[in-house]
């Protein structure tokens, strides 16, 4: 094969071979969740020890919240007492908020059950309930991505809000006051039976630890 | 000097996030260095900030992906008017991939500096970033500098590696070049678009091809499906399912590796309103309306008009059918045949539309020569049968053997004609794939045969139809009228092609050819010779007149009209608009056009008043930037009337322009201006 030849010859092979290859199909890594249709049915038992449903919480909004303890964006939230404020308001309203932990053994934000009740009484979480959901599939489930990434369920199972917990994704706890609330907007419209104004957005922070 | 040194160190240690351009922290360090400041033009700076990164740990581009935050500025002391971003890197992490820099970046801020008395601007930009290696650091920082606009660097000077700013900057993503991208439209769950190499670029030497969306809400980091052809690259990029229709169209970045190593950053835009993989209804109607107007074309007409002749003539029924169906089927295969003859030398990378036959001389002169020979027949000059070749194609009304040559014919001499309907029904031709595209030929030719095959298979309809008889003598004559003025116009296309020299040569052998069927009646020629020589005398003509160099296009008379010039056009559309009419001097739609309505006084000052920039785009030659053009509105066939205006609102005019249409489209123009 001469010189010349030889690239020819060698485009010849890599030509279809690059067809093939780059033909790749697209990976389903965690669909989204989809607003307006029914939420994932999901089981996963908290930090208590006691297991809870979708099916079980029919007839309440439920609020699902991902946390990471040592992640700067939850720490942003939690630090200034916002997100602490936005679970005792809507619990007090009848909303069932759970948080829910989806790191693996051995990576960022894994807690054991005890770990977890103290964490919690020590930031001051006033969430329903903590689910540890060590093996990620809950996570999963709901294509959860980072933490925090916030999803609002109505009573009848659909999922009524999917993403980030307000509109501005720096780290600075600063911030925080003049960025929309889009769990507040949408739980507030929703619960008065109007649209939802922002039913997603793209959900910011760390990323989850599966 | 000693206790300067002394007191800067000092200075650096106390505060280490703070050091005259310089912030350090944890896992990265972010500079401005002396030489990465560059003035693009009087007051506008583009600075360029080096973040520098432990080994294992990234930032992130503008968007980070699955999770993580772009870098974020702030600044005080200046207008940022834009950040330029070099292309990024897929960082997966588990099930989900961020977008990111590794090892170190530099971003790109262009800054517009304020009118200020002194010389010395002072700018502060406060940063803050997000440093990851799994786990993840906020950073924050400000980076104070003062610019000497004078000296033009920055004061004081910090020196650092000249080469690093030149570098990037050369990485940064270009506009696309070489390839004209498709609209895009939503597919299930996948954003589709396509880009068709122009120029002949052939896209199967890329060994390594990444595409980053700039939209992260709306698409997903997961792999697209990416399919490589020659000269076609389909992307199906994946959606989020909360998105049901995209809002404005997409951005991307497109990064390609070709086998030396060699890497491109393309920066595309894909406008939406894709084309549907399903060839819709609508489509083959137009397709077929649009053959059916090419009946009443002054080229198509005559043909037309002497089939229907020889159906008068006939009586059996059985004949005039089976006549009609061999038409047809003449129609029908020499579309078929155009259209793949398009595909195919489009897809081997040639920038063609349709029309294309016209761009070439050798046609026109070809045509040239059919039309006057026609023409001559019609008129009954040569007798009838004398030129046997003439026979073939049916000029004496004999049915059935010239049929099938007829339709050949009709399709040959539609050519010039591009009927309204048919511009829109040839540019998708341009999006679907090839078997669609010749669905579309075929509905083309039906159209063109339907009048044909209702008189034969209506016999109500042949009724109608006026009784043969000597009228019809003349009324052939008459036709050959219309076929010698098209003669003559063609000769005018081709002087604009190919200048006078080829005209006056074409001319003359057509003097010759009459003189030649003047004379056999006179001389005794054998009819083998006579047919021969004229042969020789037209295939010397075709070679003369193609070898002729081709001539550029006189700059029109009408100052008004500008010539097709992309860069002027994409700054004048965010200013003034654009009006680009395209069109060709064998383009009978679009001559009339201009003679109806753009060259009309009334129109005229419309025009004047809108402000609009004005472009005259000549396809008569073959001109790929032009019909690389046409492709990404979507066309492919003139005439094309556009209107641009800002970054992306195009709108297309209908082929036949009317005054009425004009003011409609012109009157928001003319009342922004104050008229």
């Amino acid at each position: 094969m001469t010189k010349t030849s030889f690239f020819p010859m060698l485009s010849l092979l890599l030509g279809p071979l690059l067809g093939l290859s780059l033909s790749v199909v697209s990976m389903n890594a965690g669909a989204d969740a989809k607003v307006d249709a029914a939420a994932p049915a999901f089981t996963e038992k908290d930090a208590a020890g006691v297991e809870h449903s979708l099916g079980g919480l029919k007839g309440k909004w439920v609020v699902l919240e991902w946390y990471n303890k040592d992640c700067p964006y939850v720490k942003k939230h939690y630090g200034q007492g916002n997100m602490q404020a936005l679970q005792k308001k809507y619990v007090e309203k009848g909303v069932s908020w759970l948080t829910v932990i989806s790191s693996a053994k051995g990576k960022q934000g894994h807690q054991t059950p005890a770990e977890a009740i103290t964490d919690m009484k020590l930031v001051g979480s006033k969430a329903t309930a903590l689910l540890l959901d060590e093996d990620g599939s809950m996570g999963k489930l709901f294509g959860a991505k980072t933490t925090p990434h916030m999803f609002v369920i109505s009573p009848d199972g659909q999922l009524k809000y999917a993403g980030a917990i307000d509109s501005n994704d720096s780290s600075d706890p600063a911030t925080i006051a003049s960025a929309t609330n889009y769990v507040a907007t949408a739980l507030d419209a929703a619960m008065a039976g109007k649209p939802v104004p922002t039913k997603s957005s793209k959900a910011y922070g760390c990323s989850v630890k599966y | 000097m000693l206790p300067t040194i002394f007191l800067v160190a000092l200075i650096g240690c106390i505060f280490p996030n703070f050091a005259f351009g310089k912030i350090l922290s944890d896992h990265v360090e972010v500079s401005l260095l002396g030489h990465s400041v560059q003035e693009i033009k009087s007051k506008e700076l583009r600075l360029g900030l080096h973040y520098k990164l432990e080994d294992e740990w990234h930032i992130y581009w503008k968007n980070p992906g699955d999770s993580g935050a772009a870098p974020k500025f702030q600044v005080r002391g200046a207008k940022l008017l834009d950040v330029s971003w070099p292309p990024p890197k897929r960082i997966p992490l588990g099930d989900l991939t961020n977008f990111g820099y590794e090892k170190e970046v530099l971003l790109f801020l262009d800054l517009e500096l304020p009118d200020s008395a002194s010389h010395l601007i002072s700018v502060d930009i406060d940063l803050e970033w997000l440093v990851c290696k799994v786990e993840c650091i906020p950073g924050f920082g400000k980076i104070t500098l003062s610019y000497d606009q004078m000296q033009r660097r920055l004061v004081p000077w910090m020196s650092g590696d000249s080469e690093i700013f030149a570098q990037f900057q050369s990485q940064l993503p270009v506009s696309s070049r070489g390839f004209v991208i498709s609209s895009g439209a939503k597919e299930g769950t996948s954003f589709v678009f396509r880009i068709n190499s122009e120029d002949g670029k052939d896209f199967s030497g890329i060994k390594e091809l990444s595409i980053f969306p700039e939209d992260g809400t709306s698409f997903l980091t997961s792999f697209p499906k990416v399919e490589v052809e020659r000269s076609q690259i389909e992307f199906s990029m994946p959606v989020s399912a909360n998105v049901s229709e995209l809002q404005a169209p997409p951005k991307f970045v497109l990064v390609q590796k070709d086998i030396e190593g060699r890497q491109d950053a393309f920066s595309l835009e894909v406008p939406l309103g894709g084309p549907t993989k399903i060839l819709s209804i609508g489509i083959i109607l137009l397709a077929f309306l649009g053959g059916l107007i090419l009946n009443a074309m002054p080229c198509v007409f005559p043909v037309l008009s002497l089939k229907i002749f020889s159906f008068l003539k006939e009586e059996s029924t059985l004949k005039i059918r089976k006549s009609s169906l061999l038409y047809t089927a003449g129609v029908l295969c020499s579309f078929l045949f155009l259209g793949a003859l398009l595909i195919v030398l489009r897809s081997a990378g040639l920038s063609l539309g349709w029309g294309f036959q016209l761009q070439e001389s050798w046609f026109v002169y070809s045509m040239i020569l059919l039309f006057f020979l026609m023409g001559l027949s019609f008129l009954d000059f040569f007798g009838t049968d004398e030129l046997s070749f003439l026979n073939r194609f049916n000029l004496n009304s004999e049915l059935y053997k010239s049929d099938f040559m007829t339709g050949v014919l009709a399709v040959i001499v539609a050519s010039p004609c591009t009927a309204p309907f048919m511009g829109s029904a040839m540019g998708l031709t341009l999006m679907l794939p090839a078997y669609q595209a010749l669905l579309i030929f075929f509905f083309l030719g039906l159209g063109l045969a339907a009048p044909i095959l209702m008189l034969a298979f209506y016999p109500r309809l042949r009724t109608l139809l006026p009784k043969p008889g000597s009228w019809m003598i003349w009324v052939k004559k008459l036709m050959g009228v219309p076929l010698l003025l098209t003669c003559i116009w063609l000769l005018w296309v081709l002087q604009l092609q190919k200048g006078n020299l080829a005209a006056l040569v074409t001319s003359s052998i057509l003097v010759l050819i009459f003189l030649f069927g003047l004379l056999k009646s006179k001389i005794i020629l054998k009819k083998k010779i006579f047919s021969s020589s004229l042969l020789l005398v037209g295939l010397f003509g075709l070679i003369f007149v193609h070898s002729l160099e081709s001539v550029q296009q006189a700059a029109e008379n009408d100052s008004r009209w500008s010539q097709f010039d992309e860069k002027l056009i994409e700054e004048k559309r965010k200013t003034v608009g654009v009006f680009i009419d395209f069109t060709a001097a064998w383009c009978i739609t679009c001559q009339f056009n201009k003679k109806n309505v753009l060259q009309d006084r009334e129109v005229v000052q419309m025009l004047d008043q809108s402000g609009l920039f004005l472009v005259r785009a000549d396809w008569t030659n073959h001109e790929p930037r032009i019909t690389a053009f046409l492709a990404g509105l979507g066309r492919n066939s003139i005439p094309v009337y556009a209107v641009l205006q800002g970054e992306s609102q195009t709108d297309l005019l209908p082929e036949l322009l009317t005054k009425d249409i004009m003011k409609k489209k012109l009157e928001p123009f003319i009342s922004q201006k104050g008229f």
